[in-house]
C-alpha cells in the first residue's frame, strides 16, 4: 500500500505543476492538517473530518493543473502525527499514507477533469457542485475499499463494514466536498475575506462538537461512577455491573446487533441495578432468602429509581429496556435485547457468590441457562455460551466440590443469622 | 410585569421606529419585507446556547443586511419582523420563552443599526469591503452587550436571582453571537459575487454549527437532568425530605449569585447541593437520616466518596466533603482554607432542612443566625436574606 502511495505521488509530481502561490497552499495545508487531527464525533456512529472541504476547495482555488498534487502532499503531511513517532510502529502510518494518497489522487483527479476550464463565473457553480458531489462519492468509495483491504490484512478477525451501510458518512462527505468547492469559487470571485469567515464558522462548529463529545463522555462517566457506588453497598455484587456489561457486549456481538442497539444495551447493563441505590442496605445485605414483603419492598424501591431515570430523556429507552428485562427475568415475554440483558444478569448471578447463595460452576450455569431457554430464548443462550467459551473465559466456582463447600458455608451462616 | 412592559413599552417603541423608518426608506419596500421575513423566520430556527436559551438568527440577518448596505430596510424590517418573530415564538415555544426574547432582540437591533450607521458614515467605500467587516465587529459587540443588558433587566428570573448573576450568565453566550455574525457576514460578503448561491455558502457551515450547538445543549441538559435525578434518589428511598435537593440547589445558586462567585463555582455549588445527601443511601434507613448516631461529617464523607466515583465530579466531591467544616473554631480566627462555596452549600442545605422541619423562612433564618459564632459564616448568611426578600419570603 505504501508503494502504491509513493507511485501515485510520483505520477502527480510528473504530470502536475507546483502549487502557486506557495503561501496560499501553506495556509490551506495548515487548515487541512489541523482539521484532519480534529475530527469530530457528530453522533454515535459518525466521526467526520472537515479536511475534505479544504481538499476540494484547494483544487478549485489552485486550479486543476496543480490542485491534485497540492492536496496529495497535504494528505501525506497529515500523517506525520507525533503519536506515530512516539510509538515507533510504522505499519499503520505507511498503510494509511498509501490509502489516503491513492484515494485523494483518484477522487480529486476526477474533480480536476470535471471542472470547467478557463476563469470561473457564477454560471459555472451548478456544474462545479455536481462535479464535487460525484468526485466525493468516488473518493469515498475508493477510500473505503482501501480501508477494507487494509483491515483484512492487518486485523483478519474484524468483520468488514459494507459501503452501503455508511450512508451518513457518504452524505457528510458529499456535503463537505460541495461546501469546500463553493468556498473555493467564493474566494476566486469574492476575495480572500471569505476564507477566514468560513474557517471561523467551522471552528465554532468543531468546538461545539468537541464540547458535545466531552460532555457525553462526562455524562457516561458520571452514570458509571454512581453505578460503582451502588455496587459498594453490597460487597457480594462488586464487579457485577462490569461483568454484565461485558456479557451483553460479547453476546450482542455474537448475535450481530447494530451499533445503536449495542450502545443502548451497554447503557442498560450499566444501569440495570441502579434501583438498588434506594434500597435499604439491611435488605441488600440480608443473609438468606427475602420474605415476600421484603421482596415487594425491594421491587418498589427499585421501580422508584427507574422512574426517576426514565425522566432523563436519553435514558428513557434504556429504562424501557430494563423494565422489559425485569419481566423476562420473572418468566415473562420480551424482545431480543431484553433477553440478552436478562441472560447476562442471570449468568453472572449464577457464577457469583451472593449473601444468600453460592456460585455454581460454569458448566452448571450453562446447563441452567439452557433449562431457561424457553424464557431467555434459545438464540440468546446459544449466543452467550460460545461467546464466553471461544474467548477461553471461565466464570464461577472452579469445581463441583468447591461449589458444594461454599454452598454449605453460606447455608450455615444463614442459619446462624 | 414582563408582559405589561412588553405591551406598554417595547411594542409601541418598535412600532414608532418602524413607522419612521418606513417614511424614510419607503422606496426599498421589497427589500425591507424580505429582511422582516428573514428576521421573523429566524425566530423559528434559533440557535441554542450552552445554557439552554434560544437565540433567534437576528444577528446573522442584521450582519448580512449591513454588509449589503441595506441599513434602512434593516431598521424598518426589524420593527416589523421582530414583533412577528415574537408572535411566532409565542406560538411555538410558549409565552414565557417568547417574552424573554423580544426586549433583547429589539435593544440589540436598535443599537446595532445606530453603531454601524455611525461607523459606516466615517468613510466612503463600496458594499462588502473590509471596512464594512471592520465596522461589523464593534456593531456586533454592541448588539451583544445591549441584548445581554436588556435580558438581564427584563427576564422573569430576576425575581429569583440577583442581576449580577444574570448579567454574567448572559455574557457567557458570546460564541453564539460570534457564529451568527460570521454566518451573516459570509452571506453579505459574497452576495454580490455569488448571487443566490451565497445563501448556500453561508447556510451549510451554519447548519454544521447549528447541529453542533444543538447537540451540545442537549448533552448539557441531559447531564443536568442526570445529576438532578441522582440527587433525588435519597428522597425516592425515603431517606430525605421530598424536594430537598432541588430546593437547596436553587437557594445555593441564588446565594452564590449574591456573593458574586465565579460561574464555575456556582455550577459546582449547585451540583454539590443536589448531591450532598446522596450518602444517605449508605445509611439505608430513614431513622438515621435526621442525626442519631451519625454526624453531618459522616454523611458528607459518605456522599463525597460516592460522588468521587464520577471522574468529572471530583471538585464537587471535595466541596461536599468540606461543607460540614465550621468556618472558624473556638479561639481561632476564620479558617482561610475553607472555600466560600462550601459554606454556601452548608447554609443552603441547613436552611432547607429548617424549612422542612416546619419553620417559617424568617424563623429558619433566625435559627441559622444563632450558629454564626462557629458554624455558619455571617457573610454567607447575610447573602441569604436578599435571596429570601426577592422571593417575598421575608420582609425587606
Amino acid at each position: 500500500m505504501g508503494a502504491a502511495g509513493v507511485a501515485a505521488l510520483a505520477l502527480l509530481v510528473a504530470f502536475q505543476e507546483l502549487p502557486r502561490p506557495l503561501w496560499l497552499w501553506a495556509v490551506l495545508a495548515g487548515a487541512y492538517v489541523g482539521l484532519e487531527y480534529a475530527a469530530v464525533e457528530v453522533s454515535d456512529r459518525l466521526l467526520i473530518s472537515s479536511a475534505v472541504a479544504v481538499a476540494f476547495g484547494t483544487v478549485v482555488v489552485l486550479g486543476p493543473e496543480s490542485g491534485v498534487l497540492a492536496v496529495a502532499v497535504m494528505a501525506a503531511l497529515s500523517l506525520a502525527h507525533p503519536a506515530y513517532f512516539a510509538r515507533r510502529r510504522w505499519t499503520l502510518p505507511v498503510a494509511n499514507f498509501g490509502q489516503l494518497v491513492v484515494s485523494t489522487s483518484v477522487g480529486l483527479g476526477l474533480l480536476a477533469v470535471l471542472l470547467p476550464s478557463g476563469p470561473l463565473t457564477r454560471g459555472d457553480i451548478p456544474r462545479i457542485l455536481a462535479a464535487a458531489g460525484t468526485a466525493a462519492l468516488v473518493f469515498d468509495w475508493v477510500n473505503s475499499r482501501l480501508v477494507a483491504f487494509m483491515t483484512r490484512r492487518l486485523y483478519p478477525d474484524r468483520p468488514p463494514q459494507a459501503w452501503a451501510s455508511l450512508f451518513s458518512n457518504h452524505l457528510a462527505m458529499t456535503v463537505l466536498a460541495m461546501l469546500g468547492s463553493l468556498a473555493g469559487v467564493a474566494y476566486l470571485l469574492g476575495g480572500a475575506l471569505v476564507l477566514p469567515l468560513v474557517g471561523l464558522t467551522f471552528v465554532a462548529g468543531h468546538f461545539g462538537f468537541h464540547s458535545y463529545a466531552r460532555l457525553r463522555r462526562a455524562h457516561l462517566d458520571t452514570v458509571h461512577g454512581f453505578v460503582k457506588a451502588i455496587e459498594a453497598l453490597d460487597p457480594y455484587t462488586r464487579g457485577h455491573t462490569d461483568r454484565v456489561a461485558h456479557f451483553v457486549t460479547i453476546t450482542g456481538g455474537e448475535l450481530g446487533l447494530g451499533p445503536e442497539r449495542m450502545e443502548r444495551l451497554h447503557s442498560a447493563a450499566l444501569l440495570h441495578d441502579a434501583g438498588k441505590l434506594a434500597v435499604p442496605a439491611a435488605l441488600l445485605r440480608k443473609a438468606g432468602p427475602l420474605t415476600p414483603e421484603e421482596e415487594a419492598a425491594l421491587v418498589r424501591h427499585m421501580r422508584v429509581v427507574e422512574s426517576l431515570l426514565a425522566e432523563i430523556e436519553v435514558l428513557a429507552p434504556v429504562v424501557g429496556l430494563l423494565e422489559e428485562a425485569h419481566r423476562v427475568a420473572a418468566g415473562g415475554p420480551g424482545g431480543r435485547e431484553a433477553r440478552v440483558l436478562a441472560a447476562a444478569d442471570a449468568f453472572d448471578a449464577m457464577t457469583s457468590t451472593r449473601s444468600f447463595q453460592a456460585a455454581v460452576t460454569q458448566a452448571q450455569a450453562f446447563a441452567q441457562l439452557r433449562a431457561r431457554a424457553g424464557t431467555l430464548g434459545a438464540d440468546v443462550v446459544e449466543a452467550l455460551i460460545p461467546a464466553v467459551t471461544r474467548r477461553g473465559e471461565v466464570y464461577g466456582s472452579p469445581d463441583d466440590a468447591s461449589s458444594a463447600e461454599v454452598a454449605r458455608l453460606v447455608k450455615e451462616r444463614a442459619i446462624r443469622a | 410585569m414582563p408582559e405589561r412592559f412588553l405591551w406598554r413599552v417595547v411594542l409601541p417603541a418598535t412600532a414608532i421606529a418602524g413607522g419612521l423608518s418606513m417614511a424614510i426608506w419607503r422606496h426599498e419596500l421589497l427589500l425591507s419585507l424580505v429582511i422582516a421575513g428573514a428576521l421573523a423566520a429566524g425566530h423559528l430556527l434559533p440557535l441554542r446556547t450552552s445554557q439552554g436559551r434560544l437565540q433567534p438568527m437576528s444577528p446573522a440577518v442584521a450582519a448580512a443586511a449591513a454588509l449589503v448596505h441595506a441599513l434602512g430596510p434593516l431598521a424598518w424590517g426589524a420593527a416589523l419582523g421582530l414583533p412577528v418573530g415574537w408572535a411566532l415564538s409565542r406560538l411555538r415555544y410558549g409565552e414565557r420563552t417568547a417574552a424573554d426574547l423580544l426586549p433583547g432582540e429589539a435593544a440589540g437591533a436598535a443599537v446595532f443599526v445606530a453603531v454601524f450607521a455611525g461607523l459606516d458614515s466615517l468613510t466612503v467605500h463600496e458594499a462588502g469591503s473590509w471596512l464594512d467587516l471592520a465596522a461589523l465587529l464593534p456593531s456586533g459587540a454592541a448588539w451583544y452587550l445591549a441584548s445581554a443588558g436588556a435580558r438581564t433587566g427584563w427576564t422573569e428570573s430576576r425575581r429569583r436571582f440577583s442581576g449580577s448573576l444574570l448579567w454574567r450568565a448572559a455574557l457567557r453566550e458570546w460564541p453564539v453571537y460570534l457564529v451568527l455574525a460570521a454566518a451573516g457576514s459570509l452571506f453579505g460578503m459574497t452576495a454580490h459575487a455569488l448571487g443566490p448561491w451565497a445563501a448556500l455558502l453561508a447556510g451549510l457551515p451554519y447548519g454544521f454549527v447549528h447541529l453542533a450547538f444543538d447537540r451540545l445543549a442537549n448533552a448539557s441538559a441531559t447531564h443536568r437532568q442526570t445529576i438532578r435525578a441522582l440527587g433525588r434518589v435519597p428522597e425516592a428511598g425515603g431517606f430525605s425530605i421530598p424536594g430537598h435537593a432541588e430546593r437547596s440547589a436553587d437557594v445555593a445558586v441564588a446565594i452564590g449569585g449574591e456573593l458574586r462567585l465565579a460561574p464555575g463555582d456556582i455550577r459546582r455549588v449547585e451540583d454539590a447541593a443536589l448531591l450532598a445527601d446522596i450518602g444517605r443511601v449508605v445509611l439505608g434507613a430513614p431513622a438515621l437520616a435526621s442525626g442519631g448516631a451519625f454526624t453531618s461529617t459522616d454523611l458528607a464523607h459518605w456522599s463525597s466518596a460516592i460522588i468521587a466515583e464520577a471522574p468529572t465530579l471530583q471538585a464537587v466531591a471535595a466541596l461536599v466533603a468540606e461543607s460540614p467544616r465550621p468556618y472558624r473554631r473556638p479561639g481561632e480566627a476564620r479558617d482561610a482554607s475553607l472555600p466560600p462555596a462550601a459554606q454556601v452549600v452548608k447554609v443552603a442545605t441547613a436552611y432547607d432542612y429548617a424549612i422542612g422541619g416546619g419553620l417559617e423562612p424568617g424563623d429558619a433564618l433566625e435559627v441559622l443566625h444563632r450558629g454564626v459564632a462557629y458554624d455558619y459564616d455571617p457573610e454567607v448568611l447575610a447573602a441569604l436574606r436578599p435571596v429570601l426578600q426577592r422571593r417575598g419570603q421575608v420582609r425587606a
